[in-house]
């Protein structure tokens, strides 16, 4: 018994202290490297020996936004007829260039000079505006504007100065039907981040979306980006949904349960809209669910899904000239693929499949070839959106029991949460189905924290978020669309 | 031995065992923790090569005052000083001294005094050559002494550590200031400015190198160095370059 204690003994001695020699014998090794500064000059230092700093991407700041009230321009005795455009004008610009991110708009209790000063500065106008009574509360930018009505058209006259560097940014006149005074609105957004920023403004975008209509019944509905101009493009009065855009903003691709007289059962049809002519095609009607198409960049071919009823589901091409399909999965056995999204370059496509076990997130080339698992976090990953610019994908996960909304490198890397939101009783709350803004700064999805799943979008860095739909309809699924000519 | 005895033995025994077992399994375990000896062991390594008793120049002798006593008091005997130095270089850097002799022997057969002397000759010239380069390469070489630090000492390796600890806190500082609206951010706009500033970090002077060309980023340039002052106060070692040359601020690189 001795022997063995004394032998236990020796052997943790020996152990410890040869540890502790090769960690000794490590240490010098690791800081050689570093402390040998004539092979690894410092990054801060030229040859020249001269010092500098790189100080980096800044940090990024919302520009002081005063937006001035509108001011009517016309015939003092209508004036009060026309307060509605007035207000109508003044929300859309305040709520698009709010969201935009780029700005923080300012309360007009802060103002200081009177609203009655013109529309333009001191000198050129004899009752103009003085820029440093601007200057003084911190305004950067000031949107002045005025409008006039005449019969039934509409036309709004805009400034927008930056106030310390006392100059015009923009200076333009819109003019449309009094039905589309929020275009003409939208309109002046755009052109502004597009002065501002080089890149188009994405303010008369569309969405599409499935929304609630009844009991049992869904309909694919359109609406402007921000959620209001709410209009069907189906009145199927059965279950209609997953609607996709084609990359000109032109078709609308969704899916319907028909009824199917001959086969006496209902089946869930591919078809495609066209919002220019307002006509309804058929695309596909295998047997089981044709759904989920993702257009090619030339529009010329669809990536859809096709569901026969035995619990797989397979993705093909469609070539949407002559219907003709070609598979793009198979399998494996009993697996699901679904929810493809064809890559903004048409390269790639990604989609949804639980091959693994449960579903995650794939990429594979455009010809179904060398499909790659990408997302590996999360107990189930669904809903794959590509960016614009094709560098990243948001899904939604499922994760602690409800589903958030996530952005990652096209391979998988840089994994980053958009939404966290809880429900007013403190539990998760699902945010699902993301769809990137067209400039790639925003990503729109449907979220349950206010009781019934509705519209909201956050900026990719999740700082901003917003809601869009005020209603206790149902959103599925919304679509942004393209930037429309 | 009674039953008792017996019972409490083996109680000792698999104590002892389970205490072994943890050790070694924490040893196998987390075999990589170890204490955090690499920033001292790079002083005393960096250490080495400089205690040569080569003619030390004008900036040199000022990093010396924040070497240990003991070289100070050596200084007083200046015969003694390159004993001290000799036998340091014995016992402390054996290893490139014994390579180098390993590739000589063939060709001389030496007394290892003779070598030892060679040695030290040789790395006398390197160092010499070195501050040469330096001195080529601008003169501020003297003023400055961060741009010494290559030369491998102890003390250039302190104040290297010094010197980048103070780096990377102006860095930080002024980065912190950095901001620019978010709709100006993605535009491509480059933008570097000298400053120079005193030992309490007060800005004496600035001057754009290199502007953007646009108003609204130079601006913010500009605001920026206006909000980071003043800036963190420097180590002794730095005052002067920054009061004489300064530093040159790169938005963003």
């Amino acid at each position: 018994m001795k022997t063995l204690k004394i032998i236990f003994l020796s052997l943790f001695i020996f152990s410890a202290a040869h540890a502790q020699t090769t960690a000794q014998q490590e240490a010098p090794a690791s800081a050689t490297p570093t402390s040998d500064g004539t092979t690894a000059p410092s990054a801060t230092t030229e040859n020249s020996g001269k010092l500098y700093i790189n100080v980096g991407q800044a940090n990024v700041k919302k520009s002081q936004l005063a937006i001035t009230p509108l001011k009517y321009m016309g015939t003092a005795a209508l004036a009060k007829m026309h307060l509605k455009y007035e207000k109508e004008l003044q929300s859309v610009i305040e709520k698009d260039l709010t969201i935009s991110s780029y700005f923080s708009v300012m309360s007009p209790s802060a103002f200081v000079e009177s609203m009655d000063k013109g529309l333009r500065p001191a000198p050129v106008d004899m009752n103009g505006f003085d820029f440093s009574s601007w200057k003084e509360i911190g305004a950067e930018f000031l949107i002045k504007a005025g409008y006039t009505v005449v019969k039934d058209r509409l036309t709004l006259d805009v400034y927008v100065y930056h106030v310390t560097q006392r100059e015009l940014v923009l200076g333009r006149s819109y003019s449309a039907g009094l039905g589309d005074v929020r275009g003409i609105a939208h309109k002046f957004c755009n052109d502004l981040v597009e002065k501002l920023t080089g890149q188009k403004g994405f303010f008369l975008t569309k969405v599409a979306v499935t929304r609630s209509s009844g009991k049992n019944e869904k309909e694919i509905y359109m609406m402007d980006w921000d959620g209001e101009n709410v209009r069907a493009v189906t009145h199927s009065r059965t279950i209609t949904q997953s609607p996709s855009w084609s990359t000109d903003g032109r078709y609308i691709a969704y899916t319907i349960f028909n009824y199917h007289i001959k086969r006496r059962s209902r089946n869930a049809d591919l078809f495609m809209y066209d919002t220019q002519t307002t006509r309804h095609t058929l695309l596909s009607t295998a047997r089981g669910i044709n759904s989920s198409a993702s257009f090619y960049p030339d529009n010329t071919h669809a990536v859809i899904r096709i569901s026969p009823n035995n619990g797989t589901s397979d993705l093909y091409k469609m070539d949407l000239s002559d219907r003709t399909l070609s598979p793009l999965t198979s399998g494996p056995r009993g697996a699901m693929n679904v929810e493809p999204a064809v890559s903004p370059d048409g390269t790639k496509i990604a989609f949804s499949s639980d091959r693994s076990g449960r579903p995650m997130i794939y990429v594979m080339d455009a010809n179904g070839a060398n499909a790659r698992r990408v997302s590996f976090a999360g107990y189930y990953n669904a809903s794959p959106a590509w960016s614009p610019d094709g560098k990243k994908i948001a899904f939604a996960s499922y994760v602690d029991g409800h589903f958030d909304i996530f952005v990652m490198d096209e391979n998988g890397r840089n994994l980053q949460r958009i939404t966290s939101a809880r429900k007013v009783n403190g539990k998760g709350s699902n945010n699902e189905d993301p769809t990137f803004s067209p400039d790639g700064r925003f990503v729109m999805f449907r979220s349950d924290r206010s009781g019934t799943y509705q519209l909201f979008v956050a900026s990719i860095d999740g700082k901003n978020e917003y809601r869009l739909t005020f209603d206790n309809h149902t959103y599925t699924r919304p679509q942004w669309s393209p930037l429309i000519r | 031995m009674n039953h008792n005895d017996t019972r409490y033995f083996l109680y000792s025994i698999i104590l002892h065992i389970s205490l072994v077992l943890i050790f070694t399994v924490k040893l196998l375990v987390f075999p990589s923790i170890r204490p955090e000896l690499i920033r001292s062991v790079r002083v005393d390594f960096v250490d080495m090569p400089d205690k040569l008793p080569t003619e030390a120049p004008p900036g040199v002798e000022k990093q010396h005052k924040e070497d240990v006593k003991k070289e100070v008091e050596e200084k007083k005997a200046p015969v003694e000083e390159k004993k001290v130095a000799k036998e340091d270089s014995k016992k402390t850097k054996p290893e490139p001294a014994k390579k180098e002799e390993g590739l000589k022997k063939k060709d001389e057969d030496t007394s290892p005094k003779d070598q030892q002397s060679s040695a030290l000759a040789r790395l006398q010239a390197m160092a010499k050559i070195k501050k040469m380069k330096a001195d080529k390469a601008g003169a501020e070489g003297a003023t400055y002494k961060g741009n010494q630090l290559s030369t491998g000492s102890a003390l250039t390796g302190v104040e290297k550590l010094q010197h980048d600890a103070y780096m990377e806190n102006l860095d930080l500082h002024i980065r912190k200031n950095w901001q620019l609206p978010e709709w100006l951010a993605k535009k491509a706009l480059t933008a570097a400015m000298m400053v120079r500033f005193d030992e309490n970090g007060q800005v004496l002077d600035r001057r754009f190198i290199r502007k953007s060309g646009n108003e609204i980023f130079d601006k913010e340039v500009e605001q920026t160095i206006e909000a980071s002052i003043p800036f963190p106060a420097p180590p002794e070692s730095l005052i002067s370059y920054f009061k004489v040359h300064g530093i040159e601020l790169r938005f963003p690189e």
